[in-house]
C-alpha cells in the first residue's frame, strides 16, 4: 500500500516535472506577450506623442509648412541641422553647468539675484528638449535617406505629421519659454551688482547667455545658408518673387471701357474675378496680359510668373520666357 | 479680398456649373467647401461619386486651396488620406485658377493618371506593368467606396 502510494506520488511528481517545461514555457510566453504588448503600447503612445493624426495635420497651420511645401529638401536639411545642433549644444552646455551648481550651490545664495535658479531652470529646459530633438533628428534622417522620385512628398508628409504632433507643440512651447527665460536672465545679470562670494556663478550665467546668443546667431546663419537665392534652375525660379524694381518697371494704365474694349477680350481681372470699371489701375505684363495693379503686384512679389500664361516677367528679352512646369 | 473672390467663384459656379462636378460651402464658413466629382465615363472610376473637402487659405487666391478626397479611391496620385499629388495645388498654382478649373484638373487626373510622379508607388507600378488588373482593382474600389 505504502509502496503503491509512493509509486503514485512519484508518478505525480514525474508528471509534474514533465509538465514543468511546458508551464515555464507558457509563463515565459505569457510574460513575453505582456512585454510585447507593453512595448507595443509604449511605441504607440510615443508615436501618438511625436506624430499628429491626419485630422490634426489638416487642422494644423504651422507657418513652417509653407516653407516645407515650397522647399522640401532645404527645409529638411535646415530642421535636421537645427535639431542636431540644438540637442548637442544643449547637452554640452547644460551638463557642466549642472556640475558647477552641484558643487557651488550654497555659495550662489550670496547673489542679490537668483542666478543659480536661473541657470538650473535654463539647463533643465535644455535637457528636456534633448531627447525630443534627437527623435526629430533621427526621424528626419530616416526620411531624408529614403530618396526615390517621390521623396519630396515623403518629406512633406513626414513634416506635416511631425509638426501637428504634441511633441512638436511641446518643443515649441519650451523654446518660447526658454527665450522668455533668456531675457529674464539678461535682466538679472545686468542688475546683479555683487556676487562677491560666488564670482564664478556670475561668470557662468554670462557665459550661458553668451552661448545662447551664439546659438541663435548660428541658427540664423544656418537659415540663410539653407534658403539662399542660389542659381536656381529656371523651373524653380518662378517660385521666387519678382523684385520691386522689376514690378515697378511694368507699365500701368487707367481703364476706360470705351478705349480699352478692343484690346481686352474679357474685361475682368483674372485674380479677383471682378469686372473692371472706369478708373481702375491696370498693370500690363510683358506678355500683354493685364490685371488690377494691386492684385498682380501682390502676386508678383510671390512669383515672377504671369498668372495666365506663366511667362516670367523678368525675362531678359523683355517679352519674358515660358517656364516649363515641374514634373 | 479672399472672401470676395470666394463669393464670386460660388456665383460663377451657380451660373455656369462645370460638367460632372459641383462645389459649395459646407456651412456658414465660406472658407470651407465640399465638392463632388463624378467618375469620368472613360475611366475605371465611372459611376462613382467622389466627395472632396476644400479649405481656402486666408490669402486666397495668392495661395492654393487645400483639396482632399474624402471618398477612398484607387489612384496612384491620390493616397489613402485623400491627399492629391497635383502640381497646380502646389508650386504650379496661379491666382488665375479657380475651384472649377481645379476640379476639372482633378477630373482629368482621374482619366489620365501620372504614374511617373506617384503618391502611391505600388499603384503606379501596377498601372505601368498590368493596366488591366489596375483597372479591375480601381473598378472594384469604385463599387465598394464610391457607389
Amino acid at each position: 500500500m505504502a509502496s503503491l502510494s509512493f509509486a503514485s506520488g512519484a508518478q505525480h511528481s514525474v508528471r509534474a516535472l514533465q509538465s514543468l517545461p511546458k508551464l515555464i514555457n507558457y509563463q515565459l510566453q505569457a510574460h513575453g506577450q505582456a512585454l510585447h504588448r507593453g512595448v507595443g503600447v509604449a511605441r504607440r503612445a510615443l508615436g501618438a506623442f511625436f506624430f499628429g493624426t491626419e485630422e490634426e495635420a489638416q487642422r494644423n497651420r504651422d507657418p513652417l509648412m509653407e516653407t516645407v511645401t515650397q522647399y522640401p529638401d532645404e527645409s529638411l536639411w535646415f530642421i535636421k541641422v537645427v535639431m542636431l545642433f540644438g540637442a548637442i549644444s544643449g547637452f554640452v552646455i547644460s551638463i557642466p553647468c549642472l556640475f558647477y551648481l552641484w558643487f557651488f550651490w550654497l555659495e550662489g545664495a550670496s547673489c542679490n539675484r537668483p542666478l543659480r535658479y536661473w541657470v538650473l531652470f535654463n539647463c533643465s529646459l535644455q535637457l528636456i528638449q534633448v531627447p525630443i530633438r534627437l527623435v526629430f533628428f533621427s526621424r528626419l534622417l530616416h526620411v531624408g535617406r529614403q530618396g526615390g522620385p517621390n521623396h519630396r512628398n515623403h518629406i512633406h508628409q513626414c513634416l506635416r505629421l511631425l509638426t501637428s504632433g504634441r511633441a512638436w507643440k511641446c518643443s515649441k512651447f519650451l523654446s518660447i519659454l526658454n527665450y522668455g527665460w533668456f531675457i529674464l536672465g539678461v535682466v538679472w545679470v545686468l542688475n546683479s551688482s555683487h556676487c562677491a562670494e560666488a564670482p564664478g556663478l556670475w561668470k557662468l550665467t554670462v557665459g550661458v547667455i553668451a552661448m545662447s546668443m551664439a546659438r541663435l546667431l548660428i541658427t540664423l546663419v544656418c537659415f540663410y545658408y539653407s534658403f539662399p537665392p542660389r542659381n536656381l534652375p529656371t523651373a524653380s525660379r518662378r517660385r521666387r518673387g519678382a523684385t520691386q524694381a522689376a514690378i515697378d518697371a511694368l507699365p500701368v494704365s487707367k481703364y476706360h471701357a470705351s478705349a480699352d474694349v478692343p484690346l481686352l477680350r474679357d474685361p475682368t481681372c483674372s485674380i479677383c474675378l471682378a469686372e473692371w470699371v472706369d478708373g481702375d489701375e491696370l498693370r500690363w505684363l510683358p506678355c500683354n496680359h493685364s490685371f488690377h495693379k494691386k492684385c498682380v503686384d501682390k502676386w508678383l512679389k510671390r512669383s515672377s510668373a504671369c498668372p495666365l500664361c506663366l511667362r516670367c516677367v523678368e525675362g531678359r528679352d523683355g517679352h519674358g520666357q515660358t517656364i516649363a512646369p515641374i514634373g | 479680398m479672399a472672401l470676395k473672390r470666394i463669393n464670386k467663384e460660388l456665383q460663377d459656379l451657380g451660373k455656369d456649373p462645370p460638367a460632372n462636378c459641383s462645389a459649395g460651402p459646407i456651412g456658414d464658413d465660406m472658407f470651407h467647401w465640399q465638392a463632388t466629382i463624378m467618375g469620368p465615363s472613360d475611366s475605371p472610376y465611372a459611376g462613382g461619386v467622389y466627395f472632396l473637402n476644400i479649405t481656402f487659405p486666408s490669402d486666397y487666391p495668392f495661395k492654393p486651396p487645400k483639396v482632399n478626397f474624402t471618398t477612398r479611391i484607387y489612384h496612384c496620385n491620390i493616397n489613402s488620406n485623400g491627399s492629391i499629388c497635383l502640381d497646380i495645388l502646389k508650386d504650379q498654382w496661379s491666382p488665375a485658377l479657380t475651384i472649377s478649373k481645379v476640379l476639372l484638373s482633378i477630373s482629368s487626373l482621374l482619366t489620365d493618371a501620372n504614374p511617373d510622379d506617384p503618391l502611391v508607388p505600388e499603384i503606379a507600378h501596377l498601372y505601368k506593368t498590368d493596366r488591366t488588373r489596375h483597372d479591375a482593382v480601381a473598378r472594384e474600389w469604385t463599387q465598394k467606396y464610391a457607389m
